[in-house]
C-alpha cells in the first residue's frame, strides 16, 4: 500500500503542478489577488506530495520490495543500508524523481520565503515553476515511472552498478541537483519579470539569494563529483572533460557570471537585459545537461534516434522552455528601461569584463561538448574532444580572468581609478612575483604550473587586500566587524578560487609511476617510498576483494599504511579498483592495483600528488564565501521590512 | 483502505487550492517592496558614510541616485489588484472537479492498486510451507545476512548458484563455507569446480590450487585428479594429462559414472579420432577441454541445437529455461528476447511453466 | 564619453573577446580532436603515421601476448579487418579476449598501432558506445537497444 500511495501522490502532484501553473498565472493577468495567492499553498502541497512519493520509493528500496521493477534492477537484499538509500537516485527513474523533488522544494521555498515580494511577481514566478514541474512530472510518469510493478516478484535484485556503490554517490547527486535545479528559481523569476514587464534593483535583490544558494550547491556538487571520480576511477585524474562533467560545468560558469552581474544590477540598476539573459541561460544549460545525461544521446546518437521515447520527451521540454523563454526575452527585452551609466574603468566595467570572459568560457565548453554530437549526427564521423581542446581554449581565458579578479575588487563603483587600484594591490603583486620565483626555483618546470601558482598566490593575497586596507584605516577589530558580510563573502570566495588554482597548478609537479612491485621491495614515489607488506583476500557484504597492504615510508620510517584493492561484485559480475589513498599535509599518496602475476609481483599505479587537496578545499572555501554573502541580512528585504514595521516611529 | 488514503490525499490537495480562494486578503502593493528596498539602500549608504567607509562625494552621488529611484517607485505606486468572487468560484469548482478527475484517470491508467507491498522480509515470513527453490534460497540469503558466520548456509546455497548460472556467487559461497567449516577434500573440490565454471571451463591457477589442496587431504579424490589432468590438457601438457587420467581409470571402480567421459577425453587426447560422437552428457567436459576459440563455437552450436529441439517440441519448460539462460550468459540479449517470446508462445497453456519463464526473464533482465 | 560611445566601446570589447575565443576554438578544434575508427575504416582511410586516433573493436581471441616489463600486444578486430596494437602499461580490470576495447594512440611507421591508453568495459549490457556502433554497422554486435 505504501508503494501505491507514493505512486498516487506523484500523479496528484502532477495535477497540482498544473493547477499551480494555471491559476496564479490567470490571477496575475486578471489582477485577482485570491487567485494569485493560490500559488503558495499549492506549491507547498505539491512539494509534500512529491516528497511522499520519494519517501515511498526509498522505503521500497530499504525493505527490498522486489515487486517494483526499479528495485529489482538496482537493488540487492544484501546491499549495505546506505547504498539501499542512495541507490534510489543511482538510476534513471529515481534520479529524475530526485530532480523533481528538488524542483518542487525550490517552489515551496519561494512560496514560504517571499512574504515581502509583490504578489504579481510571486504568482508569475510560481506559475512558471509549476509549469516546469508539470513537464517533468509528466516525463517521469509517462516514460520513466519508478513505480512500475510486477505481479510475481523475484527473490533477488540485480544490484546497483558497483561503481556507484560508494559514499561519494550518497552526497554528490543531491548536491549537484540542488545546484542544477536551484537555477530553476532564477529562471522562473526572470520569466516572471519578462511577463510582468517589471524589472528593477529590487528584483535583483530578490533573485540574488536564490542565485547564491544554487551556486553554492553546484560548486560543492561539482567538487564532490570531481573528488569522487578521483578516488573511485583509479586513474588519479580529477576532471576528465567528460560530457557528463561538462553538463555541470556549463551552468556553473553561467551561474557565476549571473552572480556577478546581478550585483551590478542590484547596486546600479545597470545590465538589466544581460542579467535576465543569464538567468535564462543558467537554467537552460541545466536543462541541456539533464538532456545530455538522461536522454541516452551520449551513449550513441544513433541509439537515441532509434529509441526516441525518453530522449525526445526531454528534448521537447528543452525546446519549449528554452525556446519559450528566449522568445519572451526577444519580445520583451527591448521594452525594458535602460540602466544607469558607468565609466569603463569602474567596478561595473570590471564585472562586465568578468561576464564576457565567463560566458565565453561557458560557450567554448558548450561547443566542445556538442560539436562531436552534432558532427556525428550530420556526417557520421566520430570524434572525441578531450582535455587538449579544453586546455588550449580555456587556459588563455581563465588566466587573464584571474589576473583581473583582485583589480575588479579594488575598483570603485561608477567611476574607478586604475592606477590607484593597482597601487593598492602592491602587496599582492609582490607576493605573486615572490611565489613565482620560489616555485620556479623549487620545481623549474612546467612553466604553466609555475605561472598559475604565482597567479594563485597573487589572487589569494589580492582577495583580502581590500579588507586589510579598509581595516587599517582605524581600529582594526571594530572595522572588521563593521564590514558587511557580503564583502567578506567576495574576498573569501575569490581566495577559494586562488586555492583551487594552486591545487590545479601543483598537478604539474606530481609523480606518476606504473610499476611491477615485488613484496617487500620499496619503490620511490616523490619524497616517499612505498612497499608491499602483504597481499590477501577477504569478502565484503556483496563483493569479494583482493587487497594489498602497502607501507608508505619517509626516510625509512613507516608513516602510513594504505590498502588498495580490487573488488569483484558477484551479482553484476563486475570488477572495480579501489584506490588506496593517504593524505600527507595537503598532498596525497595514491595507489591503485593492476594485475597480479604468477611470480608474486603486482602491477600498480603509484602517484604522489602535492597540494591536490587544495583543488577541493578551494571549492569549499568558494562555497563558504557564497554562504557568507547569503548570510548578509541586507540581502533579505523581508527581514528588513519587518524590522521596520516593528518600530512605528522610524528612527531616521 | 487504500482508496480511503487516496481520498484523503486528494482532499488535502484540493484544499490547498480552496483555502486561499476562501480567504479574503488585501493585496500587497506591488511597489511597497521597491519602496522598502530603496529606503533601505539609502539607510545603508548613510550607515557606511557615517562609519567613514564611503567617501563623502561618492556617498552623496549614491544617495541622490537611490533617492531618485525611490521617488520614481512612489510615483508609480498604485494598487490595481482586486478580488472577484466570481473568479474564485470558477477556480474552486474547477479544482474540485478537475484535480480528482485528472488524478483518478491517470492513476487508473498507470497504477496497480490491487498489488500489495511486497517487502522481502514479509514475503519470507508469509510462505513458510512453500517449497519453491528460489524462495528457499532467498530465505537462506536473508538468514546469512544476519548470521554471516554460518558456514552451513553457504554450503547449501552454493550448489544452487552453480546450477543457475551464477558461478561467481557460488565461488564466494564455497569460499566462505571452506573458511568457516574448515577444509575437506570435498569442499576444496567444490570450490575448484565452481572456479572452473566461473571462468567458462578453464582450470585457472586458483582452481588448480584448490584441487591440489583437495589431493593433499585425499590423494585418491577422483574429481581433483580429473581436473588436475584437465588443467594439464588445457595447457598443452598432453603427456601429463594422459598419465593422470590413465591412472584415474585404472584406480577407479568399473562402474564409476565419470568413466565414460574420461575415456572419451583420453581418446581424444591421444589423437585417436573419435569416430562416434560422445554421448551428450559428456559434451560439457569435452567443450571444457577445447582451446578457447573453439570452445565458444562449440557452446554456440550446442545452444543452437537446443533451440532446434525446442522448435520441434515446445512443451519442454526446462529446455526453454536453459536456452534463455544460455543466451543471456552469451550476452546475446536479442536472441534471449526472441527465445523468451518463443517460450511464452509455446507455453501459453502451461501456467506454471509460464510463471517460471517470466521469473527467470526478470531475474536475468531479459526483455525488459 | 557619450552613452553611444560607451555602448560602442562595450560592444567592440565584446567582439574582440569573442573573436579571440572563436580563433582559439578553431585552432584547438583543428589540432586537438581525435577521430574514431574501426580497424576496417582505418584500412580504407590511409591515415598518416603519427596522427592521433582512437580505435575501437574487439580483442581478437588468442592474440594477447604479454611481454617483459608490462609490454602487451594484441589484435583489435571488427571481424572485417584486424589491427595489431602494442601497449605498455596496466590493462584495465575488464580487459579480456573477445571483449570490446577502445585504444588511444597513433600508428607507428610499421603499420602497427602504438596505444597510450586502453579502455575496456565488459558486462552484458554495456559496451563502449563507439565500439557498439561500429560493430552494429558490421552486423556483429547484437546488443539490446539502449
Amino acid at each position: 500500500m505504501i508503494v501505491e500511495t507514493g505512486h498516487f501522490a506523484l500523479v496528484l502532484a502532477l495535477a497540482l503542478a498544473l493547477a499551480q501553473a494555471i491559476l496564479p498565472f490567470a490571477g496575475a493577468r486578471l489582477r485577482d489577488v485570491a487567485l494569485m495567492r493560490v500559488a503558495q499553498p499549492v506549491a507547498v502541497a505539491q512539494f509534500l506530495l512529491v516528497a511522499l512519493a520519494y519517501g515511498a520509493l526509498t522505503h521500497a528500496h530499504v525493505v527490498s520490495d522486489f515487486s517494483l521493477v526499479n528495485v529489482i534492477e538496482n537493488s540487492h537484499s544484501l546491499k549495505p543500508m546506505i547504498y539501499k538509500i542512495s541507490g534510489v537516485w543511482g538510476n534513471h527513474e529515481g534520479s529524475m524523481l530526485l530532480w523533481v523533488l528538488v524542483l518542487s522544494a525550490c517552489g515551496a521555498a519561494i512560496a514560504l520565503l517571499s512574504r515581502a515580494m509583490p504578489d504579481l511577481l510571486r504568482a508569475d514566478t510560481l506559475a512558471v515553476q509549476g509549469l516546469i514541474g508539470a513537464a517533468f512530472l509528466a516525463f517521469i510518469l509517462l516514460t520513466s515511472n519508478p513505480f512500475a510493478r510486477v505481479a510475481d516478484p523475484p527473490w533477488q535484485g540485480r544490484d546497483l552498478n558497483p561503481i556507484l556503490q560508494d559514499p561519494g554517490l550518497a552526497i554528490h547527486p543531491p548536491l549537484l541537483y540542488l545546484g542544477y535545479v536551484g537555477f530553476s528559481t532564477v529562471f522562473s523569476f526572470a520569466a516572471a519579470a519578462l511577463i510582468g514587464g517589471r524589472i528593477d534593483a529590487a528584483w535583483a535583490r530578490f533573485v540574488r539569494p536564490w542565485t547564491l544558494a544554487a551556486w553554492i550547491f553546484l560548486t560543492l556538487g561539482i567538487a564532490m563529483g570531481s573528488y569522487w571520480a578521483y578516488y573511485t576511477l583509479g586513474w588519479g585524474g580529477f576532471w576528465f572533460w567528460d560530457p557528463v562533467e561538462n553538463a555541470s560545468l556549463m551552468p556553473w560558469l553561467a551561474g557565476t557570471a549571473l552572480l556577478h552581474c546581478a550585483a551590478v544590477m542590484e547596486k546600479r540598476e545597470a545590465l538589466k537585459v544581460w542579467t535576465i539573459f543569464l538567468s535564462i541561460l543558467a537554467f537552460s544549460l541545466s536543462l541541456l545537461g539533464t538532456f545530455l545525461v538522461r536522454s541516452g544521446v551520449l551513449t550513441s546518437v544513433h541509439a537515441f534516434a532509434s529509441d526516441p521515447e525518453r530522449g525526445v520527451f526531454i528534448l521537447a521540454i528543452l525546446v519549449v522552455f528554452i525556446g519559450g523563454a528566449l522568445a519572451l526575452f526577444a519580445l520583451r527585452a527591448g521594452a525594458l528601461p535602460t540602466g544607469s551609466l558607468f565609466a569603463p574603468i569602474s567596478r561595473e566595467g570590471a564585472l562586465v569584463v568578468n561576464n564576457l570572459l565567463l560566458t565565453t568560457a561557458c560557450a567554448t565548453v558548450v561547443i566542445g561538448t556538442l560539436y562531436p554530437l552534432a558532427l556525428e549526427a550530420l556526417t557520421g564521423d566520430k570524434i572525441s574532444v578531450g582535455a587538449p581542446f579544453f586546455n588550449t581554449v580555456l587556459i588563455p581565458i581563465a588566466l587573464p580572468l584571474v589576473l583581473l579578479m583582485p583589480i575588479g575588487q579594488m575598483l570603485a563603483w561608477k567611476r574607478g581609478e586604475l592606477i590607484g587600484a593597482l597601487q593598492r594591490l602592491r602587496t599582492a603583486f609582490a607576493a605573486g612575483v615572490v611565489a613565482l620565483a620560489a616555485f620556479g626555483a623549487l620545481y623549474g618546470a612546467p612553466v604553466l604550473s609555475i605561472v598559475s601558482a604565482g597567479l594563485a598566490i597573487y589572487l589569494v593575497v589580492g582577495a583580502f587586500s581590500d579588507i586589510a586596507q579598509r581595516a587599517a584605516l582605524g581600529n582594526v577589530l571594530a572595522r572588521l566587524r563593521g564590514l558587511p558580510l557580503s564583502a567578506w563573502g567576495t574576498s573569501v570566495a575569490h581566495a577559494g578560487m586562488g586555492l583551487s588554482l594552486l591545487g590545479l597548478a601543483a598537478a604539474g609537479w606530481g609523480v606518476e609511476q606504473i610499476v611491477a612491485m615485488k613484496p617487500g621491495v620499496a619503490q620511490d614515489v616523490g619524497p616517499y617510498q612505498i612497499a608491499i607488506e602483504d597481499v590477501a583476500s577477504r569478502a565484503g557484504p556483496n563483493y569479494a576483494e583482493t587487497y594489498a597492504v602497502m607501507a608508505v615510508r619517509e626516510g625509512g620510517e613507516t608513516i602510513a599504511r594504505i590498502e588498495p584493492a580490487k573488488r569483484f561484485y558477484q551479482a553484476r559480475r563486475m570488477a572495480r579498483t579501489e584506490a588506496g589513498i593517504v593524505t600527507l599535509g595537503l598532498g596525497q599518496v595514491y595507489a591503485a592495483l593492476g594485475e597480479q602475476h604468477a611470480d608474486g609481483t603486482l602491477d600498480a599505479r603509484l602517484y604522489y600528488k602535492p597540494l591536490v587537496l587544495l583543488i577541493w578545499l578551494g571549492a569549499m572555501v568558494m562555497a563558504l564565501g557564497g554562504g557568507l554573502s547569503l548570510a548578509d541580512r541586507r540581502l533579505r528585504i523581508g527581514v528588513a521590512a519587518r524590522a521596520r514595521a516593528a518600530q512605528p516611529q522610524p528612527a531616521e | 483502505m487504500i482508496w480511503l488514503v487516496f481520498a484523503l490525499l486528494t482532499g488535502a490537495a484540493v484544499m490547498s487550492v480552496l483555502w486561499p480562494l476562501a480567504r479574503k486578503s488585501d493585496a500587497v502593493d506591488a511597489c511597497a517592496a521597491d519602496i522598502a528596498f530603496f529606503e533601505e539602500q539609502i539607510a545603508e549608504i548613510e550607515r557606511e558614510s557615517a562609519e567613514g567607509r564611503l567617501a563623502s562625494a561618492d556617498a552623496e552621488a549614491a544617495r541622490t541616485e537611490a533617492a531618485r529611484r525611490l521617488l520614481r517607485a512612489r510615483g508609480t505606486s498604485a494598487s490595481d489588484a482586486s478580488f472577484s468572487r466570481r473568479n474564485a468560484i470558477i477556480a474552486a469548482a474547477g479544482a474540485i472537479l478537475l484535480i480528482p478527475a485528472f488524478a483518478l484517470l491517470l492513476y487508473g491508467k498507470l497504477g496497480r492498486p490491487e498489488l500489495p507491498d511486497a517487502s522481502l522480509e514479509a514475503r519470507l515470513e508469509a510462505k513458510p510451507g512453500h517449497t519453491d527453490i528460489a524462495s528457499a534460497v532467498a530465505r537462506i540469503e536473508a538468514h546469512l545476512a544476519e548470521h554471516p558466520e554460518d558456514g552451513r548456509g553457504y554450503e547449501v546455497v552454493a550448489p544452487f548458484y552453480l546450477r543457475n548460472g551464477r558461478p561467481a556467487e557460488a565461488v564466494a559461497a564455497f569460499e566462505k563455507a571452506l573458511r568457516l567449516l574448515g577444509p575437506t577434500a570435498h569442499r576444496h573440490n567444490a570450490l575448484g569446480e565452481a572456479r572452473v565454471m566461473a571462468s567458462e571451463g578453464r582450470v585457472t591457477a586458483e582452481a588448480k590450487q584448490d584441487f591440489e589442496a583437495a589431493l593433499a587431504l585425499d590423494a585418491q579424490s577422483s574429481m581433483a585428479r580429473f581436473y588436475v589432468g584437465l588443467e594439464a590438457a588445457q595447457n598443452g601438457d598432453h603427456e601429463k594429462a594422459g598419465d593422470l587420467w590413465s591412472k584415474l581409470l585404472a584406480d577407479g571402480p568399473a562402474d564409476a559414472p565419470w568413466r565414460a567421459r574420461v575415456e572419451a577425453l583420453l581418446a581424444q587426447l591421444r589423437g585417436a579420432s573419435p569416430t562416434e560422437p560422445a554421448p551428450s552428457s559428456d559434451e560439457g567436459a569435452k567443450i571444457a577441454a577445447m582451446p578457447e576459440g573453439q570452445r565458444m563455437d562449440a557452446v554456440r552450436s550446442m545452444v543452437e541445437r537446443l533451440r532446434g529441439k525446442l522448435e520441434q517440441n515446445g512443451a519442454d519448460v526446462e529446455g526453454w529455461l536453459r536456452l534463455i539462460r544460455a543466451y543471456s550468459v552469451l550476452a546475446e540479449a536479442e536472441k534471449a528476447k526472441t527465445a523468451l517470446d518463443g517460450a511464452r508462445k509455446a507455453l501459453a497453456q502451461d501456467q506454471d511453466g509460464l510463471a517460471r519463464v517470466d521469473a527467470l526473464a526478470r531475474e536475468l533482465g531479459v526483455g525488459g | 564619453m557619450t552613452r553611444k560611445g560607451k555602448r560602442l566601446a562595450l560592444i567592440s570589447a565584446a567582439l574582440a573577446v569573442l573573436a579571440m575565443a572563436v580563433g582559439l576554438v578553431l585552432f584547438a578544434l583543428r589540432d586537438n580532436i581525435v577521430f574514431f575508427y574501426s580497424p576496417a575504416e582505418l584500412a580504407q582511410k590511409h591515415v598518416a603515421p603519427g596522427t592521433r586516433l582512437r580505435i575501437g573493436g574487439l580483442v581478437k581471441e588468442g592474440t594477447v601476448v604479454r611481454g617483459e616489463d608490462r609490454n602487451v600486444s594484441f589484435t583489435v578486430t571488427d571481424r572485417t579487418a584486424d589491427l595489431d596494437v602494442t601497449y605498455k602499461g596496466l590493462l584495465p580490470d575488464l580487459f579480456r579476449e573477445g571483449q570490446g576495447v577502445v585504444v588511444d594512440g597513433a600508428l607507428a611507421a610499421n603499420g602497427a598501432f602504438r596505444a597510450d591508453s586502453v579502455l575496456a568495459k565488459h558486462d552484458e549490457r554495456y559496451m563502449p558506445r563507439d565500439v557498439a556502433d561500429a560493430l552494429k554497422k558490421q552486423g556483429v554486435w547484437q546488443g539490446e537497444k539502449q
